[in-house]
C-alpha cells in the first residue's frame, strides 16, 4: 500500500480511571473522532492544556484529508476489537 | 496442589494493600503517570488499546476449581464476560478499570492468587508441563520444583530490576511439553541414581532475535539448583545490556560471551555464595508432599459408554493422553472451536470446567501454553459423561495437536504493541481447516500466529508460523516454516515476501494440499519439511490459484 503523507493530526489518549480511548476537542476530551480537534502540526500538542491526571498515554495520530485515522492501529482504537464488536460499546456503557 | 502458608498469604495481602494505596495516590494526583506506570506493571496491569488489561498469574498453569470459578466471577463482574488464556499459562482480562483493580486483587488474594510479576523486568510466572503429575512418561513431577522456584523468585530483591524480563519453564517428562528450549532458563527435571536434579538450558527466547537455549549444565542436584540459578541471574544482572532493550535478554549476553566464558563467570559468582540453607531443602520437601494427588481408585472396567458415538471416538483419539494410572486419562479440552478465538473462555465455560474438574479430576485444572485447558485425572469410565457435558458448552472440539489447534496472541484487536491482528487469521484458518475432509488425517501440526515481532504467539517455533506486521498503516503477514517447540526444537525459516490476510489463508491450504500429496506414511508436516526441505511448500504458498 502506498504510504499516505498525513496533513493533519488529532490527539488521542486513555482516560486514567478506565483506560477508555479519548480524543481531544475544543470542549475537552470526547469519545468520538469527528469532534476531535485537528492539528496542522504535531508541535501544536505542546500548546494544549492537557491534565495528566485525567488522560494518560497521550499521543498525536495522523488523519487523512477526510479526517479519518490513517493507521489501522488507531482505527482499532475507535472501532474496538474486530473480533468482539460489541465489547467496546458495552465497556463504554458500563463506564 | 500447593496451598499458601501464612507467609505466602501475608505477602500477597501486603502487596494488595500496597498497590491499593498506590492506585489511590495516582487517582488523587499524588503520583505521576511516570511514577505509577512501573508500579502498575509490577502488578500485571497494562494499558492497552481500549482499556486496562490485567494479567493474572497461574503458577505452572495449575488452578483449582474454586480458583477457576473466581476467574469466571471476575469476568462477569469486572470484564465483558470472558477471559483469555495466554501462551504463558496466565489469564488476561481485557476490559478492566483502574479503579476496580484493588478490589479484584483483594478477591484474588483471598483465593491464593495474584498478578505479581506478570510484567516488568523480573522473573515472570514459571511455566511447566500441563500434564505434570499425571503423564505416563513422567520422570519427575516438575511442579514442586516450580513452586519452590516461585517462592524463591517472588519479590526477590536482587532480581526485581533485571536488564529485561526473564522467563523460566520446567519439564519433567521424557517429552518436553513446556517449550523449554525457548525460555531464558529452561529446566528439565531428571533422575540420576535415584537423585532428583535438573538439566539447565540457558539463553533461549523468541522475539526479534529468536534463539534456542543451550544446555549448560547436564545435571545439577536439587541442593545446588538455587545457588546455581542465583549465580546465573547475578551474572546476567551485572553483565546484561541495559543500553538497548532489543539486546538486553540473556540470550544476547550468552552469545556475546560464549558458553565457556559465561560458565566461568557463573562459577565465580557461585563461589562467592554461601551454600544453600538447610531449611531450603526442608521447604522443598514440604512443598513436594502437597503435590501428591489424592485420587480415589478408578474403575478398571474395560468397556465404556460412547463406543457407538463416532464423534466421541474421534475426540478420544485427539484429546486424550495416557495417564500414569492405566484406568485414567489426561483430557485436553480445546479452546479452539471452528472460528473461535484461541484461548478465550466465557464465564459460563469456566464454571463448567470448574464443575467438571471437581466431579472428575480432583478439582485439578491446568492451562497449557497452547491455550487449552487440561483435566489431568479423569477415570476412563467417566470419559463419555465428561465429553457429553463438554459438548453442551462448545468445549468438545476434537483437534488437540492438529492444524486447527492454533495459537494466537491477542494481536491488534487488543494489544498496544501489536502491528497486525492475529485472531481473525486464526478464526478464518480454524474454520476452514476443520472443514477440510482431511482435517484429522494431516497429523500433528502447529500453526502459531503473532501480531508483532515480540512473538507472544510463538510463531518462530511453529510448523507454520505467521507473523503480523504493518506497512504503510496496513497489515500484512510473513510465514515461517519448519519450527518446533518440542524436543526437536527449531526456529522456522522465513518463506518469502509478506502476504495479505486472504493470501495467508489460501497459501496455508495450498501448502497442506501439497503436503497431503508428498507425505510419507504417518509423516508429519515438520518431518516432511526436514526430509524434503521447505522449497515445495514455499512454492505452494506463493503459487497462483
Amino acid at each position: 500500500m502506498a504510504k499516505i503523507n498525513p496533513t493533519a493530526w488529532v490527539v488521542a489518549g486513555n482516560r486514567l480511571t478506565t483506560g477508555e480511548t479519548l480524543f481531544y476537542s475544543n470542549s475537552g476530551w470526547v469519545t468520538t473522532l469527528f469532534a476531535a480537534l485537528k492539528l496542522s502540526s504535531k508541535d501544536e500538542l505542546l500548546n494544549l492544556a492537557i491534565d495528566p491526571n485525567e488522560v494518560v498515554s497521550v499521543e498525536v495520530v495522523a488523519v487523512d484529508e477526510r479526517g479519518e485515522l490513517i493507521d489501522i492501529r488507531e482505527r482499532m482504537r475507535i472501532d474496538g476489537p474486530s473480533v468482539k464488536p460489541n465489547s467496546l460499546n458495552a465497556f463504554r456503557e458500563a463506564s | 496442589m500447593y496451598a499458601y502458608d501464612a507467609l505466602d498469604q501475608a505477602m500477597v495481602q501486603n502487596r494488595v494493600d500496597e498497590f491499593s494505596k498506590q492506585v489511590a495516590r495516582r487517582l488523587e494526583g499524588q503520583l505521576s503517570e511516570d511514577e505509577f506506570k512501573p508500579l502498575r506493571l509490577q502488578n500485571g496491569l497494562y494499558l492497552q488499546l481500549h482499556a486496562y488489561m490485567l494479567r493474572i498469574a497461574i503458577p505452572y498453569g495449575q488452578l483449582s476449581s474454586a480458583q477457576m470459578r473466581l476467574l469466571a466471577d471476575i469476568a462477569e463482574q469486572y470484564d465483558q464476560g470472558y477471559g483469555h488464556f495466554t501462551t504463558r499459562q496466565n489469564i488476561q482480562f481485557n476490559w478492566i478499570r483502574l479503579v476496580d483493580t484493588p478490589a479484584i486483587l483483594q478477591t484474588l488474594a483471598a483465593h491464593q492468587m495474584h498478578a505479581i510479576q506478570t510484567s516488568g523486568n523480573c522473573i515472570r510466572n514459571i511455566t511447566s508441563d500441563p500434564f505434570a503429575g499425571a503423564a505416563a512418561d513422567e520422570i519427575v513431577d516438575p511442579r514442586p520444583i516450580a513452586e519452590w522456584l516461585r517462592q524463591w523468585s517472588t519479590l526477590h530483591p536482587e532480581f526485581a530490576f533485571l536488564p529485561r524480563k526473564f522467563k523460566f519453564a520446567i519439564s519433567g517428562s521424557a517429552t518436553d511439553r513446556a517449550a523449554v528450549a525457548v525460555h531464558d532458563i529452561g529446566l528439565k527435571a531428571r533422575l540420576q541414581n535415584d537423585e532428583i536434579g535438573v538439566e539447565i538450558w540457558v539463553g533461549g527466547g523468541q522475539g526479534r532475535t529468536p534463539k534456542l537455549a543451550k544446555l549448560l549444565y547436564p545435571f545439577v542436584p536439587l541442593e545446588a539448583l538455587i545457588p546455581r540459578l542465583e549465580a546465573i541471574l547475578r551474572v546476567y544482572n551485572e553483565a546484561g545490556r541495559r543500553d538497548n532493550k532489543y539486546k538486553a535478554r540473556i540470550k544476547i549476553l550468552l552469545e556475546a560471551l560464549g558458553k565457556d566464558q559465561f560458565k566461568a563467570l557463573v562459577a565465580e559468582a557461585e563461589a562467592l555464595q554461601p551454600p544453600l540453607d538447610a531449611t531450603a531443602m526442608l521447604a522443598y520437601r514440604e512443598i513436594a508432599v502437597q503435590f501428591v494427588a489424592k485420587l480415589p481408585p478408578a474403575s478398571s472396567q474395560q468397556s465404556f459408554d460412547g463406543a457407538d458415538d463416532p464423534a466421541f471416538q474421534t475426540w478420544c483419539r485427539t484429546n486424550l493422553t495416557p495417564h500414569k494410572d492405566p484406568n485414567r486419562s489426561i483430557v485436553s479440552v480445546s479452546l479452539k472451536p471452528a472460528g473461535g478465538i484461541p484461548g478465550d473462555a466465557t464465564a459460563v465455560q469456566m464454571r463448567v470446567l470448574a464443575d467438571l474438574a471437581e466431579r472428575y479430576s480432583a478439582s485439578d485444572i491446568r492451562i497449557t501454553h497452547r491455550q487449552n485447558v487440561v483435566l489431568p485425572h479423569v477415570a476412563k469410565a467417566d470419559l463419555y459423561a465428561l465429553y457429553s457435558t463438554l459438548k453442551q458448552f462448545e468445549l468438545h472440539t476434537a483437534n488437540i495437536g492438529l492444524a486447527s489447534d492454533i495459537i494466537a496472541c491477542p494481536g491488534l484487536d487488543y494489544c498496544a504493541l501489536a502491528t497486525a491482528r492475529s485472531i481473525p487469521i486464526a478464526q478464518a484458518l480454524s474454520q476452514s481447516l476443520l472443514a477440510r475432509s482431511d482435517a484429522h488425517d494431516l497429523g500433528e501440526l502447529a500453526i502459531n500466529i503473532s501480531g508483532c515481532i515480540n512473538a507472544c504467539g510463538h510463531h518462530h517455533v511453529a510448523t507454520i508460523g505467521i507473523l503480523g506486521l504493518n506497512k504503510g498503516g496496513e497489515e500484512y503477514y510473513q510465514l515461517t516454516l519448519g519450527g518446533s517447540a518440542f524436543d526437536d526444537a527449531a526456529i522456522g525459516e522465513r518463506a518469502g515476501r509478506g502476504l495479505s490476510d486472504q493470501e495467508v489463508i489460501d497459501g496455508v491450504h495450498r501448502l497442506l494440499d501439497v503436503f497431503a500429496d508428498l507425505r510419507a506414511p504417518n509423516e508429519t508436516l515438520l518431518q516432511a519439511t526436514r526430509r524434503l526441505g521447505t522449497a515445495p511448500f514455499v512454492e505452494a504458498i506463493y503459487a497462483q490459484d
